[in-house]
């Protein structure tokens, strides 16, 4: 038998004061637990004491050192609820990451709205890259200072260009024009689409660029860097070795897969702005991995004003239909593998990380995959991490090959 | 069997009799990994003191006090030595015709 045996280290420092850096080293820690997702944005971790000394309050920043033996900052964020236990007498320390502030309505956009639907609801956010987009969101919801901008990637376009103007046609038969109401710019054609409106959070405005923009995600990597990144649907076929690589009867303690077509869809319909002319569209379609007897095609239609285009040879510089259709066709056709496993490894693993996993005795998988979510964990079972984590399947592995070719964002 | 009363605890004599156990726990924790041979150990710290024994009471009286002492933190006298211990279990055993009796107890040590 090997037996691997190893320290656990577990350090949780807190600001002094809310405000303050977390320095203090925080006594009483009996679990803790971390998670990390795309599908939670903003990082999460809970902290259960004995008890807690004074001075920690909402708001006070926290940060989560843990290792099996060395450690590594899991966790950076907020305290933002507290919960009670009666007996054994606890205390938790429920925490989220600095994305939380996206949550909010920046005071500039907490006012009444203007009734006049040709006057700018919100703030102009037009003429820019979804980049800088949101780097402009996270300055505005109090993350100035607390990213580096070269993190935050997107599409090269230029968002929200309104199309020239053409001149109104002269009034027919000698009759007096009407008066000529100017309105303002961002309140019709493209540049209205990208208004941050009053009330709406800087989440909300994050997540519907998200769903256009090609695969380009807003989240926290495990340890509270905030990033902007592409997520490929198709991770990296690169040998992976190492501490990215979790092999069965080695390093594998709890497991799951499923391998499903359940969602594959292999044509995509994609419906964008009306630019004057009629409703933006394309269309992207591709062998279906495996067929539903007496069907061609399994379809998702997917439609977004944020969509300026419809081929690339358009003019203007938005989004394309067909790049955002491509991009879905990609996303969904295939046989879907998922894997959720657990380790006792320690290797900080983030989302949007690609990871091999080679479990093809029990699990029926042997791949690389990108990593969905992370839950990590410290208690009286010891430090265990889990991943979710989901990738097309290799071909020979999910039957067929993909079918899709020669996609490029 | 004489009552020396050598022994005692929140001003509560009694002697300690056979059965003594002391245990030492550690805080670790197993990860078994299925489909091989490999077992990961944690080991966060060492864990709970814990002494078990069997005590010798004069008579229900001392039973009683010794019981309304139970979940208590207090100065442990045996002949060992003196430790600071929480009570945390009493157990009534064997009771002899002179009303004295055999009682099995539960320590944690600081």
């Amino acid at each position: 038998m090997t037996l691997v045996s190893r320290a656990i280290t577990l350090e949780v420092l807190v600001g002094a004061t809310v405000g303050a850096a977390p320095t203090v080293h925080l006594d009483g820690v009996v679990s803790v637990k971390w998670s990390n997702g795309f599908d939670i944005r903003t990082a999460q971790a809970e902290i259960e004491c004995t008890d807690l000394g004074g001075g920690i309050d909402f708001w006070t920043q926290v940060e989560l050192w843990v290792g099996a033996p060395t450690p590594a900052r899991r966790f950076s964020g907020f305290v933002y609820e507290f919960k009670y236990g009666l007996h054994p007498k606890t205390v938790t320390l429920v925490c989220r990451g600095r994305l939380i502030l996206l949550e909010n309505v920046p005071p500039a956009l907490d006012a009444p709205a203007p009734t006049d639907p040709n006057v700018l609801a919100g703030l102009p956010l037009w003429g820019l890259t979804d980049a800088a987009q949101v780097r402009y969101v996270l300055n505005a919801c109090g993350l100035t200072g607390q990213y580096v901008s070269a993190d935050i990637g997107g599409t090269a376009a230029v968002l929200g260009v309104d199309a020239p103007t053409p001149p109104a046609p002269a009034p027919a038969g000698g009759a007096a024009a009407a008066p000529v109401v100017t309105p303002q710019k961002g309140t019709q054609g493209a540049s209205s689409q990208f208004v941050w409106k009053y009330h709406q959070t800087g989440a909300a405005y994050v997540q519907a660029l998200e769903a256009v923009c090609l695969g380009f995600r807003l989240f926290e990597r495990v340890g509270g860097q905030i990033v902007r990144v592409q997520i490929s649907p198709r991770p990296s076929a690169a040998t992976i070795t190492g501490d990215k690589l979790f092999v069965e009867g080695v390093d594998i303690e709890r497991g799951t897969s499923a391998h499903s077509t359940a969602e594959a869809r292999n044509r995509v319909r994609v419906t964008g702005l009306d630019n004057g002319t009629g409703k933006t569209a394309a269309v992207a379609s591709a062998g279906h991995p495996h067929p539903i007897p007496g069907l061609t095609y399994v379809s998702d239609d997917f439609a977004s004003n944020l969509i300026e285009r419809s081929e690339p040879g358009d003019p203007g510089s938005g989004l394309t239909c067909r790049q955002v259709a491509q991009w879905r066709l990609a996303e969904l056709n295939h046989v879907q593998l998922s894997v959720d496993f657990t380790t006792p490894r320690d290797p900080v693993i983030s989302p949007g990380d690609t990871i091999a996993v080679s479990a093809s005795q029990r699990l029926d998988v042997a791949q690389n995959f990108w990593v969905l979510h992370v839950d990590g964990e410290v208690s009286a079972a010891g430090f265990s991490q889990t991943f979710k984590c989901r990738a097309p399947a290799a071909q020979g592995a999910g039957g067929t090959p993909y079918g899709v070719g020669g996609i490029g964002f | 069997v004489p009552l020396l009363a050598e022994d005692g605890f929140g001003g509560v004599a009694f002697d300690v009799l056979v059965g003594r156990t002391r245990r030492a726990e550690s805080k670790t924790a197993v990860h078994l990994i299925p489909g091989g041979d490999v077992v990961y150990e944690d080991r966060a710290g060492r864990g709970e003191r814990l002494l078990t024994a069997t005590l010798y009471l004069l008579d229900q009286a001392v039973l009683e006090a010794l019981e309304a002492l139970v979940g208590d933190q207090g100065t442990l006298l045996y002949h060992e030595g003196t430790y600071t211990a929480t009570l945390l279990s009493l157990s009534a055993e064997d009771t002899y015709l002179d009303g004295s009796m055999t009682v099995r107890s539960e320590w944690r040590l600081a």
